[in-house]
C-alpha cells in the first residue's frame, strides 16, 4: 500500500481517482489546488503524486517543478494526468520532470497499473547500489528461504542483477526452490578463496532463467564450519559485483555473524507464535551484542500456517519494537514449493508476492530514511 | 411534484488554434454541438470556460490561464477534438441511399498548420460546392493529423478537426472516395 497525493481541480474526477486508488489498496490524499498540493506533499511525504495539468492559478507543470526543487519532495514519483492529450503535452510533462504522463480519460485498470509500475520503479531507483540483505532466523520452518528467494526474484525483476547466497550449512533449499541443481556450491568457492578470481566465482554461481545468480549451499554440512574471514572475503567479492545480494541465513556462528555484519539490512523472520517470539527475542539480544546498528535489523512476521497466530500488535508489544513487514499466509506458496516454481514472477499478484514487493518498497524507504537529507 | 428542469450544460474539451496561439479549453455546447456554435452566423464570438493558453511555437507550455474568455470565431484556424466527439458534431444517419457516403482523403493547409485526414461526402466530390456553397463556416475533417508547418516535428492527433474555411489556403483531396465503414 502506498500513500498517493492526487491534485486535480475537477472534484468529481478527484473522488473517482480516490475510489480507484483505494480499490487498489492505496491511501489517497486529495486536494483541488496546486499550492495546497505542494504543502501536503511536504507535510505528508507521499510516495507518489498524481497531478492534473489544467488547474487555475498554478498549473500541473508548475506544481511538478516546485516538487522537484524541494529536497523534501524531489524524489517523489509524479504522474501527470491531463486532458491535453497531444505528444507535445507528453513532452512538456516529461520536461517538467514528471515520471510518467497519461491522457484523460483513463480506465481504472490502466491507472492502477501505471501507479504500480511507478511505485516499483521508484523503489528500485531509491534502493542503494550493491544492497546486501540477510534474511535470517535461528528457527527452522519460518519461511526464511521462501522470503529470500522471492525477495531476490522481485529485485531481479525490478532490473537489478541479483545474487542469492544460501549460507545455510545443512542442505539449504534456495537452489531447489528455483529448480536449480547445485553442481558447485560456496564450499567450492571457499576451497580456493585465497586465489578465487571473479571468473572462477562466476563459474560457481548457478544461473536461473530470470537472470538471478545463485550461490548454493552444499548438500552435506562441511566437516569443519567455514571461517568467518573466508565468508567475509567471499561476500566482499559478491557485493560490488551485483546490484543486490540476498543472503539466506540460519545460524549465528562465525558465518552468521560475518553475514550480518556485512549486510545493509537484516530481515529477522519470525512466525506469529510464542516459540518463535522467544527465539526472536533471544536472537535480537545476540545481534545487539554484535553492535549492529538498531535500524539495520528489521522484523518480518511470516504467517506460514492457515491457523491464526498472534496479532501484529501482540508481537510488537512482546518484542518492544515495530514489525517492518507482516507477510500473509499464501496457499499459492505451498503449491510453489511443491512444484519447485517460485511465486515470482509467475504469480505476481499472489498475496505473498505482492507483500514481498511492498517489502522491497519499504526497504527503499528505510534506506532513504537512513541517508541524511541534503542541506537546504 | 414539480418536474426537475433538465440541465443543458454539456462541456466539451477542445483545443482551438489561432495563427499565434493554442487554447486548451472547455466549451459548453448546451445540448447542441460545437459545430453548431462555430457555424452559427448570428454570433461572432464563442465563450470558453477555463482557457489554458500556449504560444504556437511552444504548444506544450502554458503561458496563462483564465476562467472566463471569449474567442473571435473568424480568427480561429481550427478546433480540435482529441477524445470523444460526442457533442462536437451531429451524428449522420447512414440510411441506405442511391448515392453512398464516401470518405475522401484530404490535405489542407491553413498557413501555420497542415492537416491530413478524411472528409465524408455523399456523391461526387466537387470542390466549389464543398468549399464555397454551404453556409457552414467550419469543415469537418475526421481521423486527422495536424502538423505545424514551421515546426514539423510538432504533430497533433485528433478524432475530429473543424477547419475554418476562411483560413484555408490550400485544399487537396483524392477524387475517388472509399465507402464509409459500417458501424
Amino acid at each position: 500500500m502506498a500513500r498517493i497525493l492526487v491534485i486535480d481541480d475537477d472534484l468529481d474526477l478527484l473522488e473517482m481517482t480516490r475510489m480507484m486508488l483505494q480499490r487498489g489498496g492505496h491511501e489517497a490524499i486529495l486536494t483541488g489546488d496546486g499550492m495546497d498540493g505542494i504543502v501536503k506533499a511536504q507535510q505528508l511525504r507521499p510516495e507518489l503524486a498524481i497531478v492534473d495539468v489544467m488547474m487555475p492559478g498554478m498549473n500541473g507543470y508548475q506544481v511538478v517543478r516546485k516538487l522537484r526543487e524541494d529536497p523534501a519532495t524531489a524524489d517523489m514519483a509524479v504522474l501527470i494526468l491531463s486532458a491535453r492529450a497531444q505528444s507535445v503535452d507528453r513532452e512538456a510533462a516529461l520536461a517538467a520532470r514528471a515520471d510518467a504522463y497519461m491522457a484523460k480519460p483513463v480506465s481504472p485498470a490502466e491507472l492502477l497499473q501505471t501507479v504500480t509500475d511507478l511505485l516499483e520503479r521508484r523503489s528500485q531507483a531509491s534502493l542503494p547500489a550493491n544492497l546486501m540483505t540477510s534474511v535470517f532466523s535461528l528457527r527452522g520452518g519460518v519461511g526464511t528461504t521462501t522470503i529470500a528467494v522471492n525477495l531476490a526474484l522481485t529485485l531481479q525483476q525490478a532490473g537489478r542483477q541479483v545474487c542469492l547466497v544460501d549460507l545455510c550449512q545443512k542442505s539449504g533449499h534456495a537452489a531447489i526452490q528455483v529448480r536449480l541443481q547445485a553442481k558447485m556450491t560456496w564450499a567450492d568457492a571457499l576451497l580456493q578463496i585465497n586465489n578465487l578470481s571473479p571468473e572462477a566465482l562466476d563459474q560457481i554461481l548457478l544461473r536461473h532463467d530470470s537472470g538471478l545468480r545463485v550461490l548454493a549451499s552444499p548438500f552435506l554440512p562441511p566437516a569443519r564450519p567455514p571461517a568467518g574471514e573466508a565468508i567475509a572475503r567471499l561476500l566482499t567479492m559478491l557485493k560490488p559485483a551485483f546490484g543486490a545480494t540476498v543472503i539466506d541465513l540460519g545460524t549465528l556462528d562465525d558465518v552468521g555473524r560475518t553475514a550480518i555484519l556485512s549486510s545493509d539490512f537484516v530481515l529477522l523472520v519470525l512466525t506469529p507464535e510464542v516459540a518463535s517470539l522467544q527465539t526472536t527475542a533471544a536472537t535480537l539480544r545476540a545481534i545487539k551484542a554484535l553492535n549492529v546498528p538498531d535500524g539495520h535489523v528489521l522484523l518480518v512476521s511470516n504467517q506460514v500456517a492457515l491457523r491464526p497466530g498472534l496479532s501484529p500488535a501482540a508481537i510488537e508489544k512482546a518484542l518492544g519494537r515495530k514489525l517492518f513487514a507482516n507477510l500473509p499466509y499464501d496457499e499459492a506458496q505451498l503449491e510453489a514449493l511443491g512444484q519447485g516454481v517460485p511465486l515470482m514472477p509467475g504469480q505476481f499478484n499472489s498475496p505473498l508476492a505482492a507483500n514481498v514487493r511492498q517489502l522491497v518498497q519499504a526497504l527503499a524507504a528505510a534506506r532513504s530514511a537512513r541517508t541524511p537529507s541534503p542541506a537546504p | 411534484m414539480a418536474t426537475p428542469i433538465p440541465s443543458r450544460r454539456k462541456m466539451l474539451q477542445v483545443d482551438f488554434f489561432t495563427p499565434a496561439h493554442r487554447l486548451s479549453t472547455q466549451v459548453n455546447v448546451y445540448g447542441a454541438t460545437l459545430a453548431d456554435q462555430l457555424n452559427d452566423p448570428r454570433v461572432s464570438w464563442i465563450n470558453l470556460e477555463m482557457a489554458y493558453i500556449s504560444r504556437i511555437e511552444k504548444p506544450g507550455e502554458i503561458i496563462a490561464d483564465y476562467a472566463i474568455s471569449t474567442l473571435r470565431k473568424d480568427q480561429v484556424s481550427l478546433a480540435m477534438v482529441s477524445g470523444s466527439t460526442d457533442g462536437a458534431v451531429k451524428k449522420i444517419a447512414h440510411a441506405s441511399t442511391f448515392f453512398p457516403r464516401l470518405l475522401h482523403r484530404v490535405w489542407v493547409a491553413t498557413g501555420a498548420v497542415e492537416i491530413t485526414g478524411h472528409i465524408e461526402l455523399t456523391g461526387k466530390l466537387d470542390l466549389s460546392t464543398l468549399l464555397v456553397a454551404p453556409a457552414e463556416r467550419f469543415m469537418q475533417v475526421i481521423h486527422a493529423v495536424a502538423t505545424s508547418a514551421f515546426f514539423p516535428a510538432t504533430q497533433y492527433n485528433a478524432e475530429l478537426i473543424l477547419v475554418n474555411k476562411d483560413a484555408i489556403q490550400v485544399f487537396c483531396a483524392e477524387e475517388k472516395g472509399k465507402p464509409v465503414p459500417q458501424e
